[in-house]
């Protein structure tokens, strides 16, 4: 059986400052690591071929069920709201060890912290108090972050882009409320979800100038699910279109106010990026994984295929990819569990990085198994489709690329 | 125009504010059992302000604080006068903090009893003259 | 503080009470230690009743069993909805409970809350005489603003530790099934009249305050002597989450109830106990006045 993650009262609260050196993380880390390391090794994998092969719309609450009894959907709620109060470098280094098996089932939980992540960003108890103390309950509960849409994507992360997006999502106020109307598309976990932070603009303000975030709960009256994508991967994760026809939203589940939303956007990817960069890390380590386990296994012109030279160089390029990525991750996630606002520059760094050496050494992983590489039985193929992925959400490499040579060139308060 | 015109005017608003909070049941708890500090660092004026479960400090930090809080005393006015809120603030780097993240997220909520006092404290010290 | 017309309280609050009933705790009884636990009873059809103190609960667990106080209180109209806005509370303050307070709580086979009370222990960090002035009170001494003890002469060497007061006495509304309700009431005795008798030092008095039509029905039924006081006029702060507990209601008076000796509370216990585990609760009820014979007494302003 797997242990919950719980903390004895005796021991630290993993609340405090814990400085990760370069080759030991902090003992609550470590030991959130393992539990995610065992449930993703006893329980996900072999789960894995038949969620992938699944049709699009199946999702296995049962496993779900288990990640939410362990903890891992509560990882970065505050302790008084039911929650473990892990910071980001916990979250990735578990979003890793899941990825490393599943990436579907690691974005489940990566997208429900994104909807957790502005009803903390929030810092009103208000808002704190009525949805984070759900995810205590023993009962599985997911949440979703909703912007992206179908004419606007990156319109809606890029401020300066903001006047130029069209058809985006709107919220009239009326009295104590608002209306929302629009679609959202691609939503993770839309279709499974208990309540969506979701992105509209405020009547008013052309394009996305008035983006605004707002927390709304799924059940809503004017609320539909739409269809699920027939995803590439991920598969055992839901993309979902969300339908919104005058859904009445109190006014005080707004947060960061009217026209706040672009902020609250930005924070929580520079919270969050370190997170998927941990999964794309993660995506790269499996795929690893298997060709080391392969090319130790396979003989060819009788010595181990390691023992080639060319094989050789080919693996120690690919293992030295997924540590400078999970350094890369671990130091974004460890600003960013020490800075507010969390640094723009190393999260974005982190995922471009990581995002390319999972398509990277997947590739060279896949070519390593020669045809089992490409059959859906081994499971490699699984892990190219995966690694290209990641790349698409939570910042291309284009909106990362204008991310990280903003701070290169903004001069900002270095003093502090 | 600034909202505080003299170093003094700060101190006393600040200073209050925060006995105010200490005097929190809730507050004053959860800062003496979560070992809670912070230390504010404001500009124009400037000046810092030290607070933990032993009170407020104004320019002596007696130890590294948990929490290190950076923002002008314009911005401060317009935080706790609820005309700026925390997230955006946060996300406009108006408001800048270097400690643990998860120790924030604790701490930002305690404050609300704060923004409920602290018009009536402003109005009372003259602070921006127009509260 | 409480007005009747503020719909942002009254939406919050009614988000709290959704959020709270909403909350199944199904993995609760695996999560606490068997061995320690005061008392755990599992029923054909999956219904549980646990007696544990509050340092056994994991953190989540204790916040659950908060929060269904709270929202039952919301429902009932004793708990201030502008003070739990105000607060941006979901639970009532876990930070008043000492360590030992033993919590009985019932759940049903999905996990949900049915039925809940706490016997709260003094807080004194060593036993004192109920007549010391440096005792702490007992929170219906606050109210009601007396020492009970001054009114009600304790049992000869009776001492703080051996007194718990009995609060919070509630049931889910979720519950409209009258002979579930009952038997959730009478679980909720056993897991009670459990406690009592593992309790170290024993337990020899309890204290709380009731309306008369009420829970006093209750402790009567549990087969306790009890002494209510008349004349009190008590009351809360206002910026007490609580506070309508005294305006809300019809008089609520306070009481003293002597706990039966061990051998008797240990034959009640098996009473009930044998009695819940037939299937007519109807008719165990009825018996209970032979079986475990309470009484009420008014002492006179």
């Amino acid at each position: 059986m797997l242990n919950t993650l719980t903390r004895h009262p005796d021991e630290a609260a993993p609340q405090g400052v814990h400085e990760p050196t370069l080759t030991q993380l902090p003992a609550h880390v470590e030991e959130l690591r393992r539990t995610a390391r065992e449930f993703a090794q006893q329980r996900l994998r072999p789960a894995v071929q038949r969620l992938d092969q699944a049709p699009a719309a199946d999702f296995d609450w049962e496993l779900v069920a288990e990640a939410h009894a362990l903890g891992l959907t509560r990882l970065v709620i505050p302790r008084q709201l039911g929650g473990l109060g892990y910071g980001e470098l916990g979250v990735a280094v578990a979003l890793e060890e899941l990825a490393a098996v599943d990436a579907g089932f690691a974005l489940i939980i990566g997208a429900t912290m994104l909807g957790q992540a502005p009803i903390l960003l929030s810092g009103d108890p208000r808002i704190q108090s009525r949805f984070l103390p759900l995810f205590a309950g023993d009962d599985p509960v997911l949440a979703c972050n909703a912007i992206t849409e179908d004419l606007a994507g990156c319109d809606l992360l890029i401020p300066d882009n903001a006047p130029h997006a069209v058809g985006v999502m709107s919220a009239r106020r009326d009295g104590d409320e608002y209306v929302l109307s629009g679609a959202k598309k691609f939503i993770t976990n839309g279709k499974v979800a208990n309540y969506a932070t979701t992105f509209a603009n405020v009547d008013g303000h052309g394009g996305a100038t008035g983006l605004t975030c707002f927390v709304v709960p799924l059940d809503s009256p004017g609320i539909t699910r739409g269809d699920v994508a027939d995803k590439m991967g991920y598969r055992s994760c839901l993309g979902t279109e969300l339908l919104f026809d005058e859904v009445r939203v109190p006014a005080e589940n707004m947060i960061g106010g009217e026209g706040g939303g672009v902020h609250i956007n930005i924070a929580q990817m520079d919270m969050a990026r370190a997170a998927v960069a941990a999964i794309s890390t993660g995506v790269a380590r499996g795929a690893l994984e298997l060709a080391i386990a392969w090319c130790g296994d396979r003989t060819q012109g009788g010595v181990k295929l390691w023992q080639h030279q060319f094989t050789a160089r080919k693996l120690a390029e690919m293992t030295a990819k997924v540590d400078a990525a999970r350094l890369l991750y671990l130091k974004a996630a460890h600003l960013a569990d020490t800075e507010v606002p969390a640094p723009a520059y190393e999260p974005a760094v982190a995922k471009l990085f990581a995002d390319r050496i999972a398509i990277e050494v997947a590739t060279e992983a896949m070519g390593l198994m020669g045809a089992r590489g490409y059959v859906r039985d081994w499971g490699m193929e699984k892990y190219v489709r995966e690694a290209l992925g990641a790349r698409i959400y939570e910042g291309t490499p284009e909106v990362l690329a204008l991310a990280i040579t903003a701070s290169m060139y903004d001069e900002g308060d270095d003093d502090f | 125009m600034p909202a505080f015109t003299t170093k003094d005017q700060a101190v006393d608003v600040f200073t209050e504010l925060f006995e105010i909070l200490l005097n929190d049941a809730t507050f004053s708890r959860i800062v003496r059992e979560e070992n809670l500090s912070a230390h504010f660092v404001h500009t124009k004026p400037d000046l810092e302000i030290f607070v933990d479960s032993d009170g407020v400090r104004i320019d002596d930090v007696p130890y590294a604080a948990a929490l290190k809080i950076k923002m002008s005393c314009d911005t401060a006015d317009s935080l706790w006068a609820g005309r700026l809120l925390m997230p955006i603030a946060v996300a406009m780097g108006k408001i800048r903090i270097k400690g643990s993240v998860a120790k924030v997220l604790e701490f930002v909520p305690l404050l609300h009893p704060a923004f409920d006092r602290y018009p009536g404290i402003a109005t009372a010290a003259g602070v921006g003259g127009a509260h | 503080m409480c007005t009747k017309y503020d719909t942002i309280s009254t939406r919050f609050a009614r988000d709290v009470v959704r959020l709270n009933t909403g909350l199944a705790f199904r993995g609760l009884p695996d999560a606490l230690p068997d061995a320690e636990l005061l008392h755990r009873v599992e029923r054909p059809g999956g219904l549980t009743t646990l007696a544990v103190r509050t340092d056994q609960l994991p953190d989540r667990y204790l916040l659950g069993l908060m929060g269904f106080r709270l929202a039952q209180y919301l429902q009932l109209g004793y708990a201030c909805e502008q003070v739990v806005h105000a607060t941006g509370m979901f639970a009532e303050p876990a930070h008043h409970l000492e360590d030992d307070d033993v919590h009985v709580v019932t759940l049903d086979a999905q996990g949900r809350i049915l039925g809940y009370l706490c016997l709260a222990g003094s807080g004194d960090s060593r036993p004192l005489e109920l007549t010391d002035p440096a005792r702490r009170p007992f929170p219906v001494e606050v109210a009601h603003d007396l020492n009970l003890f001054d009114r009600v002469p304790p049992h000869e060497g009776v001492r703080s530790n051996h007194v718990r007061e009995l609060k919070r006495f509630v049931h889910s509304r979720l519950m409209h099934d009258k002979e579930q309700r009952l038997q959730v009431t009478m679980e909720l005795l056993l897991g009670a009249g459990r406690a009592l008798l593992l309790l170290d030092p024993p337990i020899r008095t309890l204290v709380g305050d009731v309306e008369e039509d009420v829970a006093l029905r209750h402790i009567v039924l549990a087969g306790m002597e009890v002494v209510v006081i008349e004349g009190t006029t008590p009351a809360l702060p206002y910026d007490d989450v609580m506070h309508p507990l005294y305006t809300a209601r019809d008089a609520v008076k306070p009481f003293v109830a002597h706990v039966p000796d061990h051998a008797e509370l240990q034959r009640r216990v098996e009473f009930l106990n044998t009695a819940l585990a037939q299937s007519d609760i109807f008719a165990t009820a009825d018996a209970m006045p032979t079986a475990m014979p309470g009484s009420a007494r008014h002492l006179a302003a």
